[in-house]
């Protein structure tokens, strides 16, 4: 993972964005509403495409190649709105992914086995994809995106809707990922998610990246908890700390 | 040059006569997301309607337009209310099956009616024409595009400004939202379809004039929407004039120029070609 | 149903169709030709329209150029017939797979208006080239009794349909599907989508062409207006969703319910047998959304939504 540089315009969605990922690393995406984080993801995955500056994995420029080219390269994205084959059965779903992945045969099935069993999805094996629930769809989305090994991986709020106890299911899954040395970007609106896997976090604000850095000193920045509560809470916020009274504990 | 003048003139007129076609096909397609295959055949039996009105009770087809028009309202809302809208909300297919389906049923029962012979609507004026600088002006078909012009300058003041066709509109961008909204969908619906089927039926008095026809001439009647639709621009009041002028003056020149059998490669070629380029039209809105 | 039934019922089916001209009745064999016929070509369309979810209006192209190319190859060019035919569906094959790239990008209606301008155009450019029978048509030589088309029919038929079994059950099949559910999904997880659907065009456009082929020898003369007919395709894709889309015996089902409906109400009145045809159709979409089959088969091909009541 060398270097994510960006910038485009149109409509102006998002603006002279330039970051790189480490390898290896968890990096969350956080911003409010309309901030432009899943075009930043469509622009990645190349479901769309930047009018301005360029996008590298590895040393290679991936702006202008067709989306499912950018998929067998390893850089692998899930959808905000789950998109999996309803025709197809959840073993069928994942199975596809192997297979454009490069697996055959043998491999290929015990490669869906072993991320079936990862995912907790063994049991609905047969389950057509429209009959499963939005947590195993969910679920799904992360196993297909899986069975492409993918080297860096994008999940556009893949937790979203999810209870506490799928939560840490899903947490704990992300964590194994990065032992085994995916690169992962995570949007993600719940701090507590972001905040506890992230190595580090990028804010980005009305279409630009306003906060770069571990994510303990990005929470911590003014302009960032401008950008999520208003000028006033943070006015008013700095106040009371000056007047010595605890201010109120954020998210 | 009086050829070229006259060549010009019918290929406009031409494209009257094509674009009042169009303008209900394209207002159900642009609102309803609904293709109506028995489109033509709507227009073939109002034309059959004017021509029996005429013979039997000797009302001039322009006397008895509004009559038609109303009676096609009623018609295509009830249709719409209780027919189509059971399944508009399903696969594509669906709606383009139903309404095939109900060309055939229309395009038969009009042979075992009127048998499948050509028929004309003969009126005083059908083949009186004015002569302007030598150039020979076919009333009927210069009163089509003058219906044509109004019509859709009365159907964009209504779709604009009139509360039920904001209504409509709301209902065309986001159907979800407008439902939210608190507009009856159903009934946007049955009105449309039914504004469509009324102005279809103006549509196919004016190709009963201008034309021969038997009930056999519905398929081409719904090529031809669709085409102008396209080049037009699908869910625009002025899609379906720019289409038909396009149209009927691209084929007038291009019949003289190649000669008639190339009338439709040139339509059908750029049809293709529009659709590759420009999916939305020539006149419509930026591609999503 | 379990594999083996199907199996089983296959083979029942094949048979019987094997034995039919017994009979040695030619009305009933030039009956059950056609509906072979009809059976090849809805399978034909299946492939793109029911499988790949791209509703064609235009695959009458590739059954009206495949039966002009080849009667054009052997009348003016004297080449033996099957080599003729060889060439016809090859050539038809290739003009699905290149115009499929263009065509395959656009979505819904648009791929709808597209397919049916190609169809047209195509009919269009056959009508001026004298090479390819310009207006006028072909006659071509009549050839033997009814009972070697009626085979030959049969076999493409079985043919389209073995295909369909084999392709749903592969992973291409699997790809297929996919595009139908969700196109930028497939292409996420790495799938060339443009390849696929082209290569689905292609297939379908070979399976119409080899119909073509036979077509226009079964009748000895044909001219554009018959074989580039729109009608065709209509009947191609009632037949389909009349039997269930997306399965491999649907479009078979719909074109022998859809012909043996024919012929009977034919024996009353042409169009009255058109005018419950008509109604018939209509009484499909209302009550079997899904098709005969689809009914049954909720799990895989089929429609992904039938038809449910407006909310309002």
């Amino acid at each position: 993972m060398r270097e994510v540089g960006k910038s485009f315009g149109g409509l102006q969605v998002l603006e002279g964005i330039s970051f790189s990922l480490t390898e290896g690393s968890i990096t969350g995406l956080i911003g409010p509403n309309g901030a432009g984080k899943s075009t930043l993801v469509n622009l990645i995955g190349g479901a769309d495409r930047p009018n301005r500056g360029e996008i590298y994995f590895h040393s290679l420029r991936v702006d202008h190649l067709p989306v499912w080219r950018i998929a067998r390269l390893g850089l692998v994205r899930t959808f905000q709105v789950t998109r999996i084959f309803n025709d197809l059965t959840l073993r069928e779903n994942i199975r596809l992914a192997g297979w454009t992945g490069g697996l055959r045969g043998r491999k290929l099935e015990t490669e869906v086995d072993g991320i079936m069993q990862l995912c907790e999805l063994e049991t609905k094996a047969g389950v057509p994809g429209r009959d499963l629930s939005l947590p195993e769809q969910k679920r799904l989305q992360l196993a297909r995106a899986l069975a492409l090994k993918p080297k860096l991986l994008l999940l556009d709020e893949v937790m979203a809707g999810l209870n506490p106890a799928e939560l840490d299911r899903a947490i704990q899954i992300l964590r194994v990922l990065r032992d085994r040395g995916v690169t992962m970007l995570v949007i993600e609106h719940l701090m507590r998610v972001i905040m506890g896997i992230s190595d580090r976090v990028l804010v980005l604000h009305q279409g630009s990246l306003i906060a770069d850095g571990p994510p303990e000193q990005v929470v911590g920045l003014s302009r960032v908890q401008e950008a999520y509560l208003g000028r006033r809470y943070v006015q008013n916020r700095e106040t009371a700390a000056a007047n010595g009274s605890g201010g109120v504990s954020g998210c | 040059m009086h050829l070229w003048g006259q060549i010009i003139v019918n290929g406009i007129l031409q494209g009257g006569v094509l674009g009042i076609s169009a303008l209900a096909f394209s207002l159900q397609w642009g609102v309803m997301d609904l293709i109506n295959l028995a489109h033509g055949s709507f227009q073939i039996l109002a034309a059959y309607l004017a021509l029996t009105l005429l013979n039997s009770l000797g009302i001039d087809p322009f006397l008895s337009l509004p009559l038609i028009f109303l009676l096609f309202f009623a018609a295509g809302y009830l249709l719409q209310l209780w027919i189509i809208n059971r399944v508009i909300s399903a696969n594509l297919f669906m709606t383009l099956l139903l309404t095939f389906g109900m060309d055939f049923v229309l395009a038969n029962l009009m042979i075992l009616l009127f048998s499948a012979d050509y028929k004309s609507i003969n009126t005083g004026y059908a083949n009186a024409s004015l002569h302007l600088a030598g150039i020979e002006l076919p009333v009927v078909r210069l009163l089509a595009l003058l219906f044509l012009i109004v019509l859709s300058v009365l159907l964009w003041l209504f779709l604009e400004y009139s509360r039920t066709g904001r209504a409509i509109r709301a209902t065309a961008m986001e159907r979800e939202s407008a439902r939210l909204m608190g507009i009856k969908i159903p009934a946007v619906y049955a009105l449309t379809f039914g504004l469509g089927s009324g102005l279809a039926a103006v549509g196919g008095v004016f190709f009963g004039l201008s034309n021969t026809f038997s009930p056999a001439a519905g398929g081409p009647l719904t090529v031809g929407a669709f085409v102008v639709t396209i080049l037009g621009g699908v869910g625009t009041s002025w899609g379906p004039l720019a289409g038909g002028l396009i149209l009927g003056l691209l084929e007038a020149v291009g019949s003289v120029v190649f000669g008639p059998t190339y009338v439709n490669v040139i339509t059908f070629g750029l049809l293709l070609l529009v659709l590759i380029i420009r999916p939305t039209g020539v006149l419509g809105r930026a591609a999503r | 149903m379990s594999k083996r039934v199907n199996y089983a019922l296959f083979a029942v089916v094949v048979l019987a169709a094997l034995l039919l001209p017994l009979t040695s009745n030619d009305y009933l064999i030039q009956v059950a030709t056609g509906i072979a016929m009809y059976a090849a070509l809805a399978s034909s369309w299946n492939l793109i329209g029911g499988l790949t979810g791209y509703p064609s209006f235009g695959n009458v192209a590739f059954f009206g150029l495949g039966a002009v190319l080849a009667a054009a190859l052997s009348v003016n060019l004297h080449w033996p017939y099957i080599d003729a035919a060889l060439a016809a569906v090859l050539g038809s094959g290739l003009f699905g797979l290149v115009l499929g790239l263009p065509l395959l990008r656009l979505r819904g209606h648009y791929f709808s208006i597209a397919t049916l301008a190609l169809a047209e155009a195509t009919m269009a450019v056959v009508t001026n080239v004298n090479f390819l029978g310009g207006g006028q048509g072909f006659s071509l030589p009549l050839l033997g009794s009814g009972k070697i088309f009626y085979y030959l029919m049969l076999g493409i038929a079985v043919l389209a349909a073995a295909g369909t079994y084999l392709i749903i059950n592969s992973h291409f099949g699997n790809i297929l599907l996919a595009i139908k559910s969700d196109e930028l999904a497939a292409q996420s997880v790495g799938v060339n989508t443009v390849l696929a659907k082209s290569t689905a065009f292609a297939l379908s456009a070979v399976l119409g062409a080899m119909v073509g082929v036979v077509y226009a020898l079964w009748q000895s003369y044909i001219d554009p207006p018959t074989v580039f007919d729109p009608g065709i395709t209509v009947f191609m894709l009632v037949m389909t969703l009349m039997g269930g889309a997306g399965t491999v015996a649907g479009p078979v089902l719909g074109a022998v319910i859809i012909g043996v409906l024919t012929q009977l109400a034919m024996s009353f009145s042409k169009n009255a047998s058109s005018l419950l045809l008509g109604l018939g159709i209509m009484a499909v979409v209302l009550f079997l959304p899904r098709g005969i089959l689809g009914v049954h088969r909720p799990a895989k091909g089929g429609e992904r939504r039938g038809a449910r009541p407006l909310r309002g």
